[in-house]
């Protein structure tokens, strides 16, 4: 990442002579597409425990959306911190941040069992933890969904004063 | 108003792939085949009989004279419930420990086996023995097998006796009706096997929870009724020739009217202790306290059918290898249950000299029998079988035997009417003893002595006939034995001389100076 690109958003130059913002990626794009499937199969899963085929698209998805989603994460606090000029808009993010690493930690200690499964050893763990993985995972999934379209659509530039 | 370029950017995949996701749940739900129904009604058993009749609402009673219910009023389909050894592929630990307890081999053991058969020969109908297996063969009676023409195949859950499902899918016990008065949710474990199993179980595990851990079911496993349901017993015209009714086992009512009942010390608390002999000795100093963890052993007093120094006979005895178990595994978690039987046994009573009195005749000694760690009645259970008694030796001061009650003859297995014995007797309609467990035959049951209460004892007294000749010191030596069941039931039944070795619960030796002659 170039330093012109790290370039904080002071008076947030929408001048003309910069090119439009596109407001996202096809990498980020995608990982929303995802995101928005998990979503919907999880919260099927929460009302129709045992469907086996709806759970395995969920695990897999949501291994795979962990993994590139984490990296792509990690660039985004760092450019992002330099271009938010709003304290709410710095403090949402970082809530949703917390819940979207809740949401997915919730998630990868929930498959943990089933990758051991498949490896050889078996371990699970209690019911009390598991129920708490459970919960965490679910509410986690409302405020990050939540929290992503309130990050998506809030404002974090500064007013322009007259 | 317009939407920030980032809102507007993303809308669209979010939107789209929900939109699609939700489509093809939705096509999924549409086309996919519709769960297999649970349950397998009453007229789709060939040949099921009913000949106890309906009950009086006039419904039918399909495995009576036992009390077991089927929560959804259907049989289960044996194929589609799961034997102990599935659950062992993740419960383990738990699946070893039962496998080595009584529960596991309740419809296996040989003992039981023969006993049932000579109570069927007994009788016209051969479901009479459903009151035998509603409580030993759970599994067998919900897939509609115990019946004159078996019209049902054989699975592997069928042989277990008290399985896994058993105290997993329990809804409901009446404790005090007894006779395997429980209602079992058979359809919950057959509905559970059609769901994800394996890797997916285990990073979605609530339906299986749902399944075998259902609120309901929990708070039954943890209480005293769900026990109580089997080990509470009542012989009445429906299964026996009593014409009133006969309390034959009463464990529960022993426990309830306990000081462990009142304070809340329940069976599981001391039969599933992690070291049911360590809980016993920490509930004896009075304070009412629950083991770090609970085991699937169901410790008990039964320390024959654990006894791995019987060799292959305990093999034969305990139905063979129940399906999951090598030799090897069964070998090392029996000598375990041994091990803790005897260390359990040895933590339920005590002998207390409590008194010595010379007489004209001779000597009066005073022993107390002590019930000092069972939550229960001293002994408990079916009692025409399981008693004890106790051995009392008087030597002089050269080492004769001045006195004895108890001794020897007991010991080999032949009753000594002179011994002090906690006993029941079965008796027929004409007044004969019944040694052979004859419920069908049993018209009262007569205990020789009460029974010690938890908490309580019996002070049986001696009356020793002293010579001339005798010298002391005398020194008593007294022995508290246990048996798990008369000999002649085993030949009776099995046509077998197998020994069956006494436990010594308690001993006392003491030097009687004061009343040496």
């Amino acid at each position: 990442m170039t330093d012109a690109a790290l370039q904080p958003a002071s008076g947030f130059a929408r001048g003309r002579s910069l090119p439009r913002h596109r407001g996202g990626s096809p990498r980020s794009g995608a990982h929303s597409g995802l995101a928005a499937a998990l979503f919907v199969s999880g919260l099927w899963l929460w009302l129709r425990p045992g469907a086996g085929a709806v759970l395995w698209f969920h695990l897999i998805g949501g291994v795979a959306l962990a993994g590139a989603i984490l990296p792509w994460l990690t660039a985004h606090v760092r450019r992002g911190l330099l271009r938010s000029e709003r304290w709410l808009f710095t403090q949402v993010s970082w809530a949703l941040l917390a819940s979207w690493l809740v949401m997915i930690l919730a998630g990868l200690l929930m498959a943990l069992p089933a990758a051991l499964w498949l490896a050889g050893p078996v371990w699970f763990p209690p019911r009390a933890v598991t129920a708490m993985l459970s919960l965490a995972h679910f509410w986690g999934a409302w405020l990050s969904f939540g929290g992503l379209l309130l990050h998506l659509g809030m404002r974090h530039w500064r007013r322009m004063r007259p | 108003m317009t939407l920030k370029t980032q809102l507007r950017y993303h809308a669209k995949p979010l939107t789209a792939s929900g939109l699609a996701a939700l489509i093809g749940l939705a096509l999924w739900a549409t086309l996919a085949p519709p769960a297999v129904p649970v349950g397998v009604a009453l007229s789709a058993i060939p040949f099921y009989r009913l000949p106890f009749g309906p009950d009086a609402a006039g419904n039918d009673r399909p495995f009576w004279p036992s009390r077991l219910e089927s929560a959804s009023g259907d049989f289960s389909d044996p194929a589609r419930l799961p034997s102990s050894a599935d659950c062992a592929s993740c419960h383990r630990q738990e699946f070893h420990e039962w496998a080595a307890s009584l529960h596991a081999i309740a419809d296996r053991d040989l003992v039981y086996e023969a006993t049932v058969d000579a109570n069927e020969k007994l009788v016209r109908n051969p479901e009479q023995t459903r009151f035998c297996e509603g409580c030993h063969a759970p599994n067998e009676m919900l897939a509609g097998r115990v019946n004159r023409f078996t019209s049902v195949p054989p699975a592997d859950a069928l042989t277990e006796g008290v399985a896994c499902i058993t105290c997993h899918t329990a809804t409901h016990a009446d404790p005090v009706a007894g006779n395997g008065a429980i209602t079992l949710a058979y359809g919950r474990a057959e509905a559970e096997r059609d769901g994800p199993q394996g890797a997916a179980l285990l990073a979605d595990p609530r339906a299986h929870l749902a399944a075998f851990g259902a609120a309901d079911t929990t708070a039954l496993m943890k209480s005293a009724d769900v026990c109580g349901t089997c080990h509470t017993e009542i012989y009445d015209h429906s299964m026996s020739k009593a014409e009133t009714p006969q309390a034959v086992q009463s464990t529960f009512t022993e426990w309830r009217e306990s000081w462990y009942g009142r304070n809340d010390v329940t069976c599981q608390d001391c039969h599933m202790a992690a070291d049911p002999a360590a809980q016993v000795m920490a509930l004896r100093q009075g304070t009412p306290v629950k083991p770090d963890r609970y085991s699937h052993r169901f410790i008990g007093a039964n320390h024959v059918m654990a006894d791995t120094g019987l060799g292959d006979t305990l093999s034969v005895l305990r139905g063979g290898l129940l399906p999951g178990m090598d030799a090897a595994a069964t070998r090392a978690t029996l000598d375990e249950q041994a091990r803790q039987t005897a260390a359990f046994l040895r933590t339920a009573a005590g002998l207390d000299l409590r008194g010595v009195r010379r007489g004209a005749a001779g000597l009066h000694l005073d022993i107390a029998v002590q019930n000092l760690g069972a939550g229960h009645n001293l002994p408990t259970g079916v009692n025409d079988q399981k008693h004890m008694w106790l051995e009392v030796e008087v030597t002089d001061a050269a080492g004769n035997t001045v006195f004895r009650s108890g001794g020897a003859a007991e010991r080999l297995g032949v009753e000594d009417p002179e011994a002090v014995t906690w006993i029941e007797h079965f008796v027929d309609p004409a007044g004969r003893r019944l040694t052979g467990h004859l419920t069908f035959s049993t018209a009262e049951v007569v205990w020789m002595r009460k029974p010690v209460p938890a908490r309580g004892e019996d002070v049986v007294g001696y009356d020793l006939p002293l010579g001339p000749g005798v010298r002391g010191p005398l020194h008593l030596r007294a022995r508290l034995l246990y048996r798990i069941a008369l000999p002649e039931l085993i030949f009776t039944h099995l046509r077998r001389d197998i020994a069956i070795p006494p436990f010594t619960l308690a001993e006392l030796s003491v030097d009687l100076p004061d009343a040496a002659p």
